[in-house]
C-alpha cells in the first residue's frame, strides 16, 4: 500500500526486489559506496516510515541530510496529492540547500497509471526539484535516481554551497581515505527521506 | 499508536521464581541498586553496600563493598575485575573500587583500589572489556575518563571531559581494532569519543536531540548486522547510532527504563507515556526481533531492576527481587504459532534464520501454498509450491491445478520443475500440453529452444510428440535440431503435407538415415511428388553409395548388399507410377552393374506393359533383354513375355535356355516358315534334331510352301541326320506329303547309295586283287626260288662286292655299308624304318586290345554298341598278333589288313547313317577272308588261333559276366572282374599268400578247390585243358 520507498532502497543497496515488504516502523537504514568523478562516496540512506504516526521520528532525520528523494506512486493519485505536505515538511526541517529529487515510482505498472509523467515533471519544475520515474521492481532508473541525487549534491559541494566542515549539512570528509586533500569530500553523506502516504 | 504497527507474536515464556527465592534471601531488606554480569556470574549490588555474586545455581557470595549505597557497578570481563561506585562512610565524595573477582574466597574478595571521584553524583559507569578504560559520568554532564590499567593506581591519568549539561545516562566502550570508541548518551544528545590517540579524545556529536534519554545499550554484533549499533532508548523510539552518525530507529512508544540486547532481539522495559495505571505491574516488557521486524513477546511486568543476559539465557530481576527467566520457545512451536495465524512467509523467514533444513522449509512452503490455494491466490500458491520442488512429490501439486482454469498456474509450476531438472517425461508432456492449450507459443518456443541447455532436461520424443498435436512447426524445429530425423520427416509429411521439404530433408541425411526414412515414407512421397522422389531414390541407390565408397572401402562391402536391398525395397513405391518406375529402373540398370534380378524383371515387365500399348518400344525392350540376358530371371521373364504375347522375347529366351524345339514348335504353329528355316539353318549345325522336328512338323502341313520340305530333306540328306528309312517312316503317315515333294530326296538317296555301293565294290575288288598279289608273292617266297639280282649296293650305289647282304625285299648292300646304317645286319636299312612303324602300330593295337576297361567304357557310352564291337573286331581283337621279325613280308601282309581297317575308321560316318552297315560288313568280309585262308596264316596255325580266340573270347565273356563262382568265394578281395590272363593268376596267388591275413577266413577251412582261380593257377600257362569253356562250339560263335 506504500509508494515503495523501502523497495527502492533494497533495490539500490541489495539489487533485489521483495514484493511483500513489511511496513517500515521508524526508520530503516542502508549504505552503499558509489563513485562520482573518480571519488569514492559513501551514501548513507535513511528510509523513513511514510505513516503519519511516525512523522515526529522521521522529521528528526531531515536534519543533517544532504539530499532527499520524495517518492510518490504513479498508480495512486492521492500519493501525488500529498507531495506538497511532505515537501513543506522536508523544507521546514532540513537545511535549505538540501537536494530534493522527485520520484514517481512503480513505472512498471503503466497500465494502472493515474499520474501522468507530465504532471510529475510539472510539479518538479514548479518546486525546483529534479524528476524521475522509477520502478523498484524492474530496477529501472533506480540506480540513476540515487546517483543523480548524489551528483547534484557533489556539484553543490564543488560550488561551495555546502559547508563541508559543518556536519549538520550531512556531509563529512572521509578522514581515512583522503587525509591530504581535505578540500574535496571523499565521502558524502546523502540523506534521503521519502514522501508519500499510505 | 505506533506500537500497533509491529506484528506481535508470543515466542517467549516468562518463567518466574527460577532462583527459589535465593536472591530475595540474600538481599533481605536492601534494594537492588545496580547490577552487572559476566564470566558466569551475576552481580547485584544493594543499597546497604553489599555485593552479591551469584553463580548459575543462584548460590550467593556476599561481601561488603561500600559503606553506603552502591549506585553503579560494571565488570571488566577480560581480567574479571569488578568496578563499583558507591558512597563511603566518611564523606560525601563517592569512590570507586576495583575488585578482583578471580581471587575470591568464601567471604573475602580482594579490593585492588579505592579511588575518590569528583564531587558529583555519578550517574553512569563504563569500562572497556580489557580494563584499559574507565569512565564515570556525572549528573552535570562531565565525564571522568581513566586510562591505563584500572587495577593499578594511576590517578594522574584521569581526564575530565564535558559531555553536555545534562546528566550522563550511559557510557559504552566499543573496541574496534586499535580504536576504542566511547559512546556517551545524555538527555542532550549522543556523542562518540575516539580514543585513538593518547591524550586526545576527538568528539563527534551524533545527535543533538533534546529528549529524555533514560537508557542505552550496545548492540552486540549479531548475525546479519554488519555494524555495531549504539542504541538509545527514548520515549518515542529506540534510536541506533553508528560511529558515523545515525542509523535506523525502531518506533516503540513508552518510557524506556532498560533496554538490553539478547541475541537478535531487543528487550525493552518501558512504562506507558501517560502512566495513569499505577498498578503493581505498570511496566511492559517488549521483545523485538530486529532482523524480522516484529515483536516476539510483550508482557506486563512489575518494576524491573535488571535484565541480565548470562549463562546463554536471559534473566529479569524485578525491584521486588523476583527473578524471571525468559524461555524462548523452540522453533517448531514458533512455527506452529505462525501457521495458526497463516503467517507462512514469516515462518519461512524465521525458519531460514534458524538454519532450518531445506526439507522442513519445503514443508512450510507446501503449507503456505496450501493456504494460499485455499484462499484462492493460485499464483501465490504456485510460487510457494515451486519452492518445494525437489522435496515434495510434484503430482500433489499437479493434481491441484489440473482444472482447466488453473492451467496457467500449472504451467508455471511445470516450467519451474523443468528448470530445476526434476521433470519426468510425463511432466514434459503435460507442460507442452499446457502451453498449447494456453496458446503460449512464445513460451513454448522458448522452452523448446532450451533443449540444448543441460539444466533443462526433458524427454525429446515426448516433447516432439506433444508439440505435433499443437504446433507442428515447433515440433519440426525441435526434431530437426535434435536430429530426430524420423520424427521430423513424419511431421513434414503427415502434419504439414510438405512433401518437397521432406524430400529435401531426407536428401541431406546420412545414407542409413535416408534409406530408413525413404523406406518408411517413400510410398506416400511417391504419391505426392513422384519426380523428386524418383530422383532421390535414384541417388540413394547409386550416388549415395558412391560417396560412401570414396570414404572408406570397407564400408562399400558392408553397404553393397544393403544398397541392393534398397532397390527392391523401393520398387513397390512405384505401384501407381510405372513411368517413374521405368525411369528409376533404367537409371539403376545404367549405373549399377550388379542390379538384382528383380530390377530387371520389373523393368522388363513394365517395358512389356508399355509395349502392349505402344509397340514402338519393342526395340528398347529387346535391347534390355538381349544385353542383360544373365541379369534377369529367364523363367520369370518368359512367363511375363508369354502373358504379354511378346514373341520376340519368348524366342530370345527359348534360345538362351536352349529350348530350340519350342522355337521350332512356335514357328510351326504359326506357320512362319521363313523364320523356321532361318532358325533351323542357324542352329541346325549344332542341333540337327531341329531339322527332324521341322520335318515332323511339316509333314502334315498342307499350307507349307512346296519347296520347304525338299529343302529340309536336303539338309537331312546332306548332314546325314537321319537314315532314309527313318525319313520314310516319318513321312509315311496318313495325309502326309505326297511323293512329288519328296521324290527328289529319295532319288538322291538312292543315287548316293548306289554310288557308294559301287565305290565299295570297286574297293573290294581292288583289295581282293591286292591280296591275291600278295598271296602270290608270299607263295613265291615260300615255295619258289628267289633270285637276288642286286648288283649295286643300295647305300653307296657302287657295284656290290663281297661280302654283301641280300634282303628279301630285294635290297642288297655291302656288309660294311649296312653296318654303317644299322646296328645289326638283320634289317634292311631302307625298309627298316617303315617296318618299325608298322611293328609299333601293331604293338599299340595289341596293347589297346588288352585295355578292357577302356572297351567297356566305350561300350557303355556309345549309342551304338554294335559299331564299337564291330570296330574292335576290325582291329583284330581276337587275333593273336605275333610279330615275326625275320619275315618282313609276313608283317607287311598283316599290316595290309590292318590298313584296310584303318581306312574304314577314317570315315566318321562309317558307323552311322546310310551304308554304314554295309561298310562294316565289307570290312568284316575282307578280314574274314584273310582269316579263312589258313594257309596264309603263317605265324599261327588257323586251328590254334581259333582255339585261342575262343579261349580269349571266353575270358572276355567272363569279364562281362558277374559270375556265381565269385559269390561262392568268401573272399571279398577277389574281384569278379579278375583278368583271365596271368594277371588274374597273380591276384589269386596274392590272395592265397594273403590267406592268413584275411579276416573272413579261418585258415584251415579254406578250400582251394573252390577257388576258380586256383585251378587257373594249376593249369599254368597252358589254359587249354583247364578251360571250363572247353566244349565251346566254334560254329556257334557269331563272330566267327
Amino acid at each position: 500500500m506504500s509508494v515503495g520507498k523501502s523497495c527502492l532502497l533494497l533495490q539500490f543497496t541489495d539489487k533485489r526486489f521483495q514484493p511483500v515488504h513489511d511496513l517500515t516502523i521508524g526508520v530503516e537504514f542502508g549504505a552503499r559506496m558509489i563513485t562520482i568523478d573518480g571519488k569514492q562516496i559513501k551514501l548513507q540512506i535513511w528510509d523513513t516510515a511514510g505513516q503519519e504516526a511516525f512523522r515526529s521520528i522521521t522529521r528528526s532525520y531531515y536534519r543533517g541530510a544532504a539530499g532527499a528523494l520524495l517518492v510518490y506512486d504513479i498508480t495512486r493519485r492521492e500519493t501525488f496529492n500529498h507531495l506538497t505536505t511532505w515537501l513543506e515538511d522536508a523544507r521546514q526541517h532540513s537545511n535549505s540547500n538540501m537536494v530534493i529529487m522527485l520520484i514517481g515510482n512503480k513505472s512498471d505498472l503503466d497500465s494502472r497509471r493515474e499520474v501522468k509523467k507530465e504532471e510529475g515533471e510539472a510539479f518538479a519544475r514548479e518546486h525546483g526539484l529534479v524528476f524521475m520515474e522509477t520502478s523498484a521492481r524492474t530496477a529501472a532508473n533506480v540506480e540513476e535516481a540515487f546517483i543523480n541525487t548524489a551528483k547534484e549534491i557533489y556539484e553543490k559541494i564543488q560550488e561551495g554551497v555546502f559547508d563541508i566542515n559543518n556536519e549538520a549539512n550531512g556531509i563529512k570528509i572521509g578522514q581515512q581515505h583522503s587525509p591530504t586533500n581535505p578540500s574535496l569530500p571523499g565521502q558524502s553523506q546523502g540523506g534521503q527521506t521519502g514522501g508519500g502516504c499510505c | 499508536m505506533a506500537i500497533f504497527e509491529w506484528r506481535k507474536f508470543n515466542f517467549f515464556d516468562l518463567q518466574g521464581n527460577v532462583d527459589d527465592g535465593k536472591v530475595a534471601k540474600a538481599l533481605k531488606d536492601a534494594t537492588i541498586t545496580s547490577s552487572t554480569n559476566g564470566n558466569n556470574q551475576i552481580i547485584l549490588c544493594d543499597s546497604l553496600g553489599l555485593i552479591h555474586l551469584f553463580n548459575r545455581n543462584w548460590d550467593v557470595i556476599s561481601f561488603k563493598g561500600h559503606d553506603g549505597c552502591i549506585s553503579l557497578c560494571e565488570l571488566a570481563t577480560q581480567h574479571n575485575l569488578l568496578i563499583t561506585v558507591g558512597d563511603d562512610e566518611n564523606g560525601s565524595v563517592p569512590v570507586f573500587k576495583v575488585w578482583n573477582l578471580s581471587k575470591t574466597t568464601r567471604s573475602t574478595v580482594s579490593c585492588l583500589r579505592t579511588v575518590r571521584t569528583a564531587l558529583q553524583k555519578p550517574t553512569a559507569l563504563g569500562v572497556s572489556e580489557n580494563g584499559q578504560f574507565l569512565a564515570i559520568g556525572f549528573d552535570r554532564g562531565s565525564i571522568s575518563l581513566y586510562r591505563g590499567d584500572i587495577s593499578r593506581d594511576r590517578s594522574k591519568n584521569m581526564k575530565t571531559l564535558s559531555g553536555g549539561i545534562s546528566a550522563i545516562t550511559g557510557i559504552q566502550f566499543k573496541q574496534c581494532g586499535k580504536v576504542v570508541q566511547m559512546f556517551v548518551c545524555s538527555d542532550s544528545g549522543v556523542l562518540v569519543y575516539n580514543l585513538e590517540h593518547k591524550d586526545k579524545e576527538p568528539k563527534i556529536v551524533l545527535d543533538k536531540t533534546c529528549e529524555p534519554t533514560r537508557c542505552c545499550a550496545l548492540q552486540k554484533s549479531s548475525i546479519g548486522l554488519s555494524e555495531t549499533h549504539f542504541m538509545v532508548g527514548r520515549d518515542d523510539a529506540v534510536y541506533c547510532y553508528t560511529v558515523d552518525g545515525r542509523g535506523p530507529c525502531y518506533a516503540l512508544e513508552g518510557q524506556k527504563s532498560i533496554i538490553q540486547w539478547f541475541r537478535s532481539h531487543l528487550l525493552t522495559i518501558s512504562k506507558p507515556n501517560k502512566g495513569t495505571m499505577s498498578t503493581q505491574k505498570d511496566s511492559v516488557l517488549t521483545i523485538i526481533d530486529i532482523s524480522n521486524k516484529f515483536i516476539v513477546f510483550t508482557a506486563p511486568i512489575s518494576a524491573t531492576a535488571a535484565i541480565l543476559v548470562e549463562f546463554g539465557t536471559c534473566y529479569i530481576i524485578t525491584t521486588n527481587k523476583e527473578v524471571f527467566h525468559l524461555d524462548e520457545k523452540d522453533l517448531n512451536s514458533k512455527l506452529d504459532l505462525l501457521f495458526q495465524k497463516n503467517l507462512y512467509d514469516i515462518a519461512v523467514r524465521i525458519a531460514k534464520s534458524n538454519q532450518y533444513d531445506s526439507e522442513g522449509l519445503a514443508q512450510i512452503f507446501k503449507q503456505y501454498g496450501d493456504h494460499l490455494y485455499k484462499k484462492g491466490d493460485f499464483s501465490g500458491a504456485v510460487e510457494q509450491y515451486i519452492k518445494t520442488i525437489g522435496y515434495l512429490e510434484p503430482s500433489y501439486i499437479i493434481r491441484r491445478f489440473l482444472d482447466s482454469k488453473h492451467i496457467n498456474f500449472l504451467t508455471d509450476y511445470l516450467q519451474a520443475l523443468h528448470k530445476q531438472g526434476h521433470a519426468t517425461s510425463d511432466h514434459t508432456t503435460l507442460l507442452l500440453n499446457c502451453f498449447t492449450r494456453l496458446d503460449r507459443t512464445d513460451q513454448l518456443k522458448e522452452f523448446l529452444s532450451n533443449d540444448s541447455n543441460p539444466d533443462i532436461v526433458f524427454d525429446l520424443d515426448v516433447a516432439i510428440k506433444v508439440c505435433r498435436t499443437a504446433s507442428a512447426e515447433h515440433a519440426l524445429s525441435l526434431a530437426k535440431r535434435n536430429r530426430k530425423h524420423d520424427l521430423a520427416i513424419s511431421i513434414l509429411i503427415e502434419d504439414q503435407q510438405a512433401f518437397f521439404e521432406a524430400l529435401t530433408y531426407i536428401s541431406h541425411l546420412k545414407f542409413n538415415d535416408a534409406e530408413a526414412s525413404l523406406k518408411k515414407y517413400g510410398l506416400i512421397l511417391m504419391q505426392k511428388c513422384q519426380g523428386e522422389t524418383t530422383e532421390l531414390l535414384k541417388k540413394l541407390c547409386t550416388n549415395y553409395r558412391e560417396s560412401n565408397a570414396l570414404g572408406e572401402t570397407n564400408l562399400l562391402d558392408i553397404n553393397a548388399p544393403v544398397d541392393r536391398a534398397n532397390c527392391e525395397d523401393f520398387i513397390h513405391f512405384f505401384v501407381n507410377s510405372p513411368t517413374h518406375l521405368i525411369d528409376f529402373l533404367e537409371h539403376l540398370v545404367r549405373n549399377l552393374t550388379d542390379c538384382s534380378q528383380l530390377v530387371y524383371n520389373t523393368l522388363i515387365e513394365h517395358y512389356l506393359c508399355e509395349w502392349k500399348l505402344n509397340p514402338t518400344s519393342e526395340e528398347r525392350l529387346m535391347e534390355i533383354m538381349k544385353n542383360h540376358v544373365d541379369s534377369y530371371d529367364r523363367n520369370h521373364v518368359l512367363i511375363l513375355c508369354s502373358t504379354y504375347d511378346f514373341w520376340p522375347g519368348i524366342m530370345l529366351i527359348y534360345e538362351e535356355q536352349k529350348l530350340y524345339h519350342l522355337i521350332v514348335r512356335h514357328y510351326l504353329k504359326n506357320r512362319d516358315y521363313n523364320s523356321l528355316l532361318n532358325i533351323c539353318k542357324r542352329l541346325g549345325a549344332n542341333q540337327p534334331q531341329l531339322w527332324l522336328q521341322a520335318l515332323t512338323g511339316l509333314r502334315k502341313d498342307k499350307t507349307a510352301p512346296s519347296n520347304l520340305l525338299p529343302q529340309i530333306l536336303q539338309v537331312i540328306a546332306q548332314e546325314k541326320l537321319q537314315s532314309p528309312l527313318q525319313v520314310l517312316n516319318c513321312l509315311a503317315v496318313e495325309s502326309g506329303p505326297n511323293l512329288s515333294s519328296v521324290r527328289e530326296y529319295f532319288l538322291q538317296v538312292f543315287q548316293k547309295e548306289y554310288d557308294s555301293t559301287k565305290q565299295e565294290e570297286e574297293a573290294v575288288e581292288k583289295y581282293r586283287k591286292d591280296s591275291v598279289v600278295l598271296k602270290n608273292h608270299i607263295k613265291n617266297l615260300q615255295e619258289t626260288t628267289i633270285e637276288f639280282r642286286g648288283t649295286i649296293c643300295d647305300t653307296c650305289h657302287q657295284p656290290l662286292s663281297m661280302p654283301a647282304l641280300y634282303f628279301l625285299c630285294q635290297h642288297s648292300y655291302h656288309q660294311d655299308c649296312v653296318r654303317g646304317y644299322s646296328e645289326n645286319d638283320k634289317d634292311c636299312p631302307v625298309c627298316h624304318s617303315k617296318n618299325v612303324q608298322l611293328v609299333d602300330a601293331l604293338h599299340a593295337q595289341s596293347e589297346s586290345r588288352g585295355q578292357h576297361e577302356l572297351f567297356h567304357n566305350l561300350l557303355d557310352r556309345s549309342t551304338e554298341p554294335f559299331s564299337v564291337v564291330a570296330e574292335y573286331f576290325g582291329r583284330g581283337l581276337f587275333n593273336k598278333i605275333v610279330l615275326v621279325e625275320e619275315d618282313n613280308n609276313e608283317i607287311n601282309q598283316n599290316v595290309v589288313s590292318q590298313r584296310i581297317k584303318d581306312q574304314s575308321q577314317v570315315n566318321p560316318f562309317n558307323n552311322y547313317g546310310a551304308g554304314a552297315e554295309a561298310k562294316i560288313r565289307m570290312d568284316e568280309g575282307s578280314t574274314t577272308k584273310n582269316r579263312l585262308d589258313p594257309a596264309r596264316k603263317i605265324p599261327v596255325p588257323e586251328a590254334r588261333m581259333r582255339f585261342q580266340e575262343a579261349n580269349r573270347f571266353s575270358t572276355s565273356l567272363e569279364a562281362n559276366i558277374t559270375r556265381p563262382p565269385v559269390v561262392r568265394d568268401k573272399s571279398p578281395r577277389v574281384t569278379p572282374f579278375g583278368s583271365p590272363k596271368k594277371q588274374s593268376n597273380s591276384i589269386s596267388k596274392n590272395i592265397v599268400n594273403q590267406r592268413a591275413k584275411n579276416p573272413f577266413e579261418d585258415g584251415d577251412g579254406y578250400d582251394d578247390s573252390k577257388n576258380p582261380f586256383a585251378e587257373d593257377e594249376k593249369d599254368g600257362a597252358d589254359a587249354e585243358q583247364g578251360n571250363p569253356f572247353g566244349e565251346y562250339d566254334d560254329n556257334l560263335n557269331p563272330f566267327a
